[in-house]
């Protein structure tokens, strides 16, 4: 064969690219020889795609319900008089004369049609409004303490409505009411299960670690808990809840209700990794070393099975998430004013809204979505918790 | 080959290869492996856990699981009744591997409880196998066959314990039974892979004696897979030794144990300590076995080579196989004077 | 050997039963006897090789010895200088002066090191325990010990997972010298390993043993390793000690026909083909229902009237050899052949 000097300069490059990629594939090794567990899992969770988008959307998700006050135009309780049940604002990216320009919608106006009663919502050509970005607002607080006085978007006429999913019976913003509803519906999956998680590592690990007669009572205690149906124990203690009790004290009735059932779960899971643990070399090699009680459990057996935790985690948070949905939709959860999920949909329930207003619908597509989410992301952490086997 | 009376070969393995491809890379877990095993002989194949002797003996079965697994070259020939198949040609799910499979080749393996399964009874998957390969006419007589399986393999009081579930048998007694099953359809072969690994050394003495004994009364072949060098050299007429998915040599018991030409081999005589002969103090191989995903391009053993000649052993191509003794090779530079 | 060294560890009666339970008040129907009456001394540098077959209660004794499990009964009586300690009788406080002297190292290198933790932490983890020494000492010490098992310093931050079996039975061993014992229980430290590397763990384990004088409880089923590191040798049977005595003596001149038949059992290198071994038939009984008499009666083929009643007693036949067998003196049973 003869080369000509083009055929060496790509083959120069070439070879230089298979070294590049060899020493790099090095340093990876390497690098993972110092990888502690919880990079291991990292980087087997990275390689699960699915899980890894619908981490992002969930923190997007999260991050949007915190920070509600400066991503929704409007605020929960905010009415348009004679906007009752609207349907959303469309918004046109092309002007009456033809040209594009930003987004912007037209006024609405309200008719009422004589004949079936109904309201008739029209665009008013005449009239349009651009949609800016950090638009001022009348100031509020974010988060309750830091003074704002712009959000996200909007119009500049705060009169005029902007319903990017439709306005309720009372004329509110369904699109800010349901980045509202969020703080609530999602950040009772983590009080539920952070409760549930208290409850099931101490009783599970006391019943695993210690055994005997502790041990029997937990389990039996255990099997009447989930042998009674979900639905009606929740319906029975909420029933139970004063009707003249805050939103903060509901919220956290309800996280206690929801977490009742669900630390069982997590109680026998940890009770089982204890159980095996606690006879496996490296516990009793802690032993010999002389190590406390205490450091064996929370320094060499609670480690060990932490992923898996996680995991449990993760995977009963939709759980709680659909329970208080179901608890407000049935009226027995979050009260209004406050507003979850639950509460949204409840205001959806009759088959008028069906057929007429399926806009408030729309909050149903955000438990749908979330719970998909959190279950891609606890799969994928499920596959990444064992780095071990899955590498070989 | 050691036999060079070909009619009496039951298998040849010609140059298997059998790879894992995996998304980080592809291991080699069997890269060029030739055996032979004759009528009536026992072969012993030796190694440390990754040697790849079990994929090896999966191979011959086609119970690699694919993916990954795949046999990327080489041939599996089957010598039966005058014809010759190759097993690497067939498909794993295909009828003739189903009839090659316990017929003409039967298996056991280390762990027998995961063999059984813990619901039916010890009889009736013994007598499930003797229907699927149609020795028997009908139920009650393949039970009959079974309780005969079960008293050749000694276990005793056949007649009630064919009734019994796995979990009410021992490690050696489930060994045992394992054995009845492998060969309910008398094969030629009887592939053993580590087959007294778990068990006791009392225990493993009763399999080892039972498993000679129904070779000299059946006539079958054996290809006994083990890490334990003793228990090859007490029951092998011929000997390979594997590294890293390579056949680093093979011939003769004898040979192999009186005069061990690869340097592995040596290496591993001189680091297993002895029962009953003189006490020497062991030396042993020095390093750690590379990772199979990224295996040397000269001869695998070279790293931790004592006659390691640079230059001459980390050339990238494989090493070639030398014939050093009558029927005894040996895949090393040391012994290949004309082409050095 | 020198038969005037000093004990570190004598045992003295020990037992260990495990209740079964059943019910839902835990009734206890009975004891599996693991370790049933045990009595031994290991004397200062020593190596004592215990052998016995799966489930004979020998890691067991082992890890009571330790104080891993609370036991049931007898003494275990350590030698620190002129002091002697009762292990069991000591306070969890005055433990750490018994674990500053008693260490342990496993079988499984896959399962005893702390994957959690890097392998600094696992090595230094007795130190931290047991409050010895400043951060910068500790591992000053854990750099030390990796040189001496034949690793680089630079593994210290390094995670056990990126080890071999081999690399990691040798940080679990500078686990155990962390603290300076005198006496270590092995248990099975080679059984996990491959051919090539046992032999490479065991010389460590004996150089080791030279360079810091210790001692050893060597724990095996494998009679080819425990005649090659042991000085002296204790066969264990179903939680009973039945023959004890000096290597050469136990292996050449074996007094209990369990021994005589453990050791013909094992595969031999140097002979081929088929040999008349002894097959012992059957199972060794259960040890929670253990045979009247002697416990090796069952599959003893010397067996008399006598040995399925009477237990025989653990007696000295001859200077320091040992041995539980009514017919210890009428036998003559087979050993290596020299």
């Amino acid at each position: 064969m003869n080369q000509t000097p083009i055929h060496a300069f790509f083959s120069r490059i070439a070879s230089g690219y298979i070294r590049w990629r060899e020493t790099r594939a090095k340093r990876l090794q390497e690098s993972l020889y110092y990888a502690s567990q919880r990079k291991l899992v990292w980087h087997a969770f990275n390689r699960h795609k699915l899980a890894r988008i619908s981490l992002v959307f969930l923190a997007i998700l999260y991050f949007v319900s915190v920070f509600a006050d400066f991503f929704a135009p409007f605020g929960p309780l905010k009415r348009f008089k004679d906007f009752n049940d609207a349907p959303p604002t469309s918004i046109h990216l092309i002007k009456a004369d033809g040209r594009l320009s930003r987004p912007h919608i037209y006024e609405t106006k309200r008719e009422l049609n004589t004949d079936t009663f109904k309201y008739r919502y029209s665009e008013d050509r005449s009239k349009p409004h651009s949609i800016r970005f950090i638009v001022r607002t009348e100031p509020y607080k974010l988060l309750g303490f830091i003074p704002m006085q712009h959000k996200l978007f909007g119009l500049e006429n705060r009169q005029v409505p902007l319903l990017l999913f439709g306005s309720d019976r009372l004329g509110r913003d369904v699109f800010s009411r349901i980045l509202f509803a969020g703080r609530i519906s999602l950040f009772i999956g983590f009080g539920g299960v952070l409760v549930a998680f208290i409850l099931g590592s101490i009783l599970g690990g006391i019943s695993g670690y210690y055994g005997g007669v502790v041990d029997e009572a937990i389990q039996r205690v255990i099997e009447v808990l989930i042998s009674v149906p979900d639905i009606p124990i929740w319906i029975a203690l909420s029933a139970a809840l004063p009707r003249d009790w805050g939103t903060i004290n509901i919220y956290f009735a309800i996280t206690l209700i929801l977490s009742v059932r669900g630390w069982t779960g997590l109680a026998r899971v940890v009770r089982g990794r204890i159980i095996s643990l606690r006879e496996e070399e490296f516990a009793l090699a802690a032993k010999a070393a002389g190590a406390s009680d205490r450091r064996i459990i929370f320094k060499h057996l609670l480690p060990a099975f932490s992923s898996y935790l996680i995991v449990h985690m993760t995977l009963a948070i939709p759980g709680m998430i659909l329970g208080e949905t179901a608890l407000s939709f049935l009226g027995l959860g979050i009260r209004p004013p406050a507003v979850s999920w639950g509460t949204l949909l409840q205001e959806a329930q009759d088959v008028n809204v069906l057929a007429n207003f399926p806009w408030m619908l729309i909050p149903a597509l955000f438990v749908v979505g979330a719970i998909l989410m959190f279950n891609f992301v606890g799969d994928g952490l499920r596959d990444a918790a064992d780095p071990y086997s899955s590498s070989r | 080959m050691p036999k060079d009376n070909t009619t009496d070969l039951i298998l040849e393995i010609k140059n298997l290869k059998t790879h894992f491809i995996l998304n980080a890379g592809t291991i080699r877990a069997v890269d060029g492996v030739d055996l032979t095993i004759s009528r009536g002989k026992t072969l012993g194949v030796i190694g440390e856990s990754g040697c790849g002797k079990s994929v090896t003996a999966h191979s011959i079965l086609r119970l690699i699981p694919s993916p990954p697994g795949e046999i990327v070259d080489g041939e599996i020939l089957l010598h039966r009744d005058g014809e010759v198949i190759d097993i690497a040609k067939l498909k794993p799910t295909e009828e003739a591997m189903r009839n090659i499979r316990g017929d003409d080749i039967g298996m056991i393996f280390q762990e027998p409880m995961t063999s059984f399964g813990p619901l039916h009874t010890i009889g009736d998957q013994i007598t499930e196998t003797i229907l699927i390969h149609k020795k028997a006419a009908d139920k009650s007589e393949a039970k009959s066959q079974a309780v005969d399986l079960l008293r050749q393999v000694g276990i005793p009081n056949p007649e009630q314990r064919v009734d019994g579930y796995p979990h009410e048998f021992s490690g050696g007694m489930r060994q045992r039974a394992m054995i009845a099953m492998a060969l309910c359809c008398s094969p030629m072969l009887l592939i053993a892979d580590e087959p007294t690994t778990s068990l006791d050394v009392t225990i493993e003495a009763q399999i080892l004696e039972l498993l000679a004994d129904l070779q000299a009364q059946t006539g079958m072949a054996i290809m006994l897979i083990s890490h334990n060098l003793a228990i090859v050299s007490e029951m092998a007429d011929d000997i390979a030794v594997m590294y890293l998915g390579k056949r680093v040599e093979f011939g003769t018991t004898d040979a192999i144990f009186d005069n061990p030409l690869h340097p592995y081999t040596q290496g591993l005589w001189r680091s297993i300590p002895s029962v009953d002969g003189p006490l020497e103090k062991l030396v042993p191989i020095p390093g750690v076995v590379p990772s199979p995903r990224d295996l040397p391009s000269g001869c695998v053993f070279a790293s931790r080579c004592s006659e390691f000649m640079p230059g001459i052993c980390d050339q990238p191509k494989p090493v070639p196989i030398v014939e050093a003794d009558p029927d005894h090779f040996v895949a090393c530079y040391l012994y290949d004077n004309e082409q050095v | 050997m020198n038969k005037n060294s000093k004990p570190i560890l004598e045992v003295r009666d020990l037992r260990q039963f495990f209740p079964i339970q059943e019910g839902f008040l835990r009734r206890t129907i009975g004891y599996v006897k693991a370790v049933n009456g045990i009595s031994l001394t290991i004397n200062e540098g020593e190596t004592l090789g215990l052998v016995g077959e799966s489930g004979c209660g020998k890691s067991t004794l082992g890890c009571t010895i330790l104080r891993l499990y609370e036991p049931t009964g007898g003494e275990v009586i350590l030698h620190d200088g002129d002091e002697q300690l009762s292990v069991f009788e000591l306070s969890h406080h005055e433990m750490r002066q018994v674990r500053a002297n008693m260490q342990m190292i496993f079988q499984d290198p896959f399962a005893s090191l702390n994957e959690r933790m890097t392998v600094l932490d696992n090595v230094i983890e007795p130190l931290v325990c047991n409050d010895i020494g400043t951060n910068q000492e500790r591992e000053a010490k854990a750099e030390n010990l990796l040189m001496q098992v034949g690793l680089q310093k630079e593994h210290l931050r390094r995670y056990p997972h990126s080890f071999s079996g081999g690399q990691r039975q040798r940080i679990g061993i500078a686990r155990a010298l962390s603290i300076e014992p005198k006496f270590i229980v092995a248990d099975e430290p080679v059984f996990a390993l491959d051919v090539s590397v046992q032999a490479q763990i065991l010389n460590l384990m004996q150089e080791l043993q030279a360079e810091f004088g210790l001692s050893y409880l060597f724990i095996s089923h494998d009679m080819a390793v425990i005649r090659y590191v042991s000085d002296r040798i204790a066969v264990m049977y179903v939680g009973e000690l039945v023959e004890y005595a000096e290597r050469d003596e136990l292996l050449h001149h074996p007094a209990h026909p369990y021994t005589e038949a453990l050791h013909s059992a094992v595969p031999r290198l140097t002979q081929r083909g088929r040999r008349n071994r002894i097959i012992l038939e059957g199972t060794p009984p259960d040890p929670s229902d253990l045979p009247p008499g002697c416990v090796f009666q069952t599959r003893c083929r010397y067996a008399e009237a006598k040995c399925k009643e009477e237990v025989p007693e653990l007696r000295e036949i001859s200077d320091g050899h040992f041995v539980a067998c009514h017919l210890a003196e009428e036998l003559n049973l087979v050993g290596i052949q020299s």
